[in-house]
């Protein structure tokens, strides 16, 4: 039964739920968090201090960050269509929060799920990326039109290596949803090691196209600093800055918590009391912060690469060896079940 | 109404409520924050230069542009139809996969037609 049937017998822990913990708060302050952790865990791989002065270890910086950019004024530059730029900046992260909220199997089982939310998630995933492609493009500045065409090649390259290398989980798992794979995926993997192989490889190529996804190092092109002042995202400033770093937060967050329910799944699939929820819960957090933690070490131990070698890694190294991947596992499914 | 359609009104209630929710916080410090003081600001930077780029609005609607996403993006056009092999769909399901190759075929159309 969907988790939402039990929780909408109970008004007010459903309003929790889509309100607090998981919700909007929750994702929110889980977003900031892992800014702070990528912040003070690349600085520390880099011989840094990282944020250090507001909250205890620096852990209030990104909050501060936020609410100062939030207030600063509001620069409009001319020669830039507004309306386009207002609905991206508030769409996108919309967006992505209540596809966190609702997708992802917080409690070892989504609020709402269908056959195929997974593949959804990774659409909207990359429809969000070329959604900031429309801010670049709606305004008339060199650096924008170019950071804005590079992030679209970006795409390009990864968005089909991304849709293969689901299918990975898919097939071992034989679901498309991911509360299906999440909860399916352990007891796959243990009856049947011999998929441990394929899965693993597959989980390291599906996080170098997340991280061409979130335009991390080596793959920052479109805002490259040294190159195109800051890319697609020049012109932006004050309270829109401040939601775009907010859509590039939340972008994080879901990529992890994604990347670890379609690769790791939960300990506790199909949980109907509270404390087994809170362990799913806790459990893929802390999942999502390993993936995040490989994500973060690759930005800094990496530099920016050129966008056609970008594209040569994933159209002549990733997409094939995904495809390949993709048939090993049908011919050992066809051999093992 | 069936739990499908249940789930899918509440996802999307939830989506306009995220939605509300950030463009009231937008709007709400849109007023708060400072108001220009230099008109120069309103420059676009072009280190220095002066922009050259004529102003223009942007001539692209929504629904173009979802369409023209969802005929590049060939791959989940497949991986929808190898649903059909997993398990025997549901009505809503079949609903959202009609639309899906609706909305491509149209898409197609246009770009042979161009």
């Amino acid at each position: 039964m969907p988790l939402f049937l039990d929780l909408i017998k109970n008004p007010i822990g459903l309003l929790v739920y889509l309100l607090v913990f998981p919700g909007l708060i929750f994702i929110f302050i889980i977003s900031l968090v892992f800014e702070w952790y990528k912040r003070k865990l690349i600085a520390r791989m880099q011989s840094r201090l990282g944020p250090t002065y507001t909250g205890s270890r620096g852990i209030l910086q990104p909050l501060a960050d936020f609410i100062k950019l939030l207030f600063k004024e509001d620069i409009r530059v001319d020669h830039a269509d507004h309306a386009v730029v207002d609905f991206v900046i508030i769409f996108a992260p919309a967006l992505l929060i209540a596809c966190t909220v609702i997708f992802i199997p917080w409690y070892g089982r989504s609020l709402y799920s269908f056959e195929g939310d997974a593949l959804l998630l990774v659409l909207l995933l990359s429809l969000s990326s070329i959604l900031v492609y429309l801010i670049g493009w709606s305004v008339q500045s060199p650096f924008t039109k170019l950071g804005s065409l590079r992030l679209v090649l970006q795409v390009a390259g990864f968005d089909i290596a991304s849709m293969l290398l689901l299918s990975v989980p898919v097939l071992e798992t034989g679901s498309l949803s991911i509360e299906g794979i999440a909860s399916r995926l352990p007891g796959v993997l243990v009856r049947k090691p011999i998929y441990i192989l394929p899965h693993f490889i597959a989980f390291v190529l599906f996080l170098l196209s997340q991280q061409a996804e979130m335009e991390e190092d080596p793959f920052d092109i479109p805002h490259a600093e040294t190159e195109i002042v800051a890319g697609h995202i020049t012109e932006i400033s004050g309270r829109r800055l401040a939601f775009l770093d907010l859509f590039k937060d939340t972008q994080m967050t879901l990529v992890g918590l994604f990347a670890a329910s379609l690769y790791f799944g939960v300990p506790f699939p199909g949980a109907t009391n509270p404390p087994l929820w809170i362990a799913n819960a806790l459990c893929l957090v802390l999942e999502a912060a390993l993936v995040l933690f490989i994500l973060y070490s690759i930005e800094a131990a990496t530099a920016r690469i050129r966008i056609h070698d970008l594209l040569r890694i994933f159209w002549h190294r990733i997409i094939p060896i995904s495809l390949a991947l993709v048939s090993i596992l049908m011919i050992m499914k066809g051999v093992w079940g | 109404m069936s739990l499908e359609i249940a789930g899918g009104v509440l996802a999307t209630l939830y989506f306009v409520l995220v939605l509300l929710a950030l463009y009231s916080t937008y709007y709400a410090v849109g007023k708060l924050a400072p108001k220009k003081t230099v008109a120069t600001k309103e420059d676009i930077y072009a280190c220095g230069e002066r922009s050259f780029l004529p102003s223009r609005k942007l001539a692209l609607t929504f629904f173009k542009y979802i369409i023209i996403f969802t005929v590049f993006d060939a791959v989940p056009v497949l991986i929808m139809l190898a649903v059909v092999f997993i398990k025997p769909l549901q009505s809503l399901e079949y609903i959202m996969l009609a639309v899906y190759l609706a909305l491509s075929t149209v898409a197609a159309l246009i770009i042979v037609r161009r």
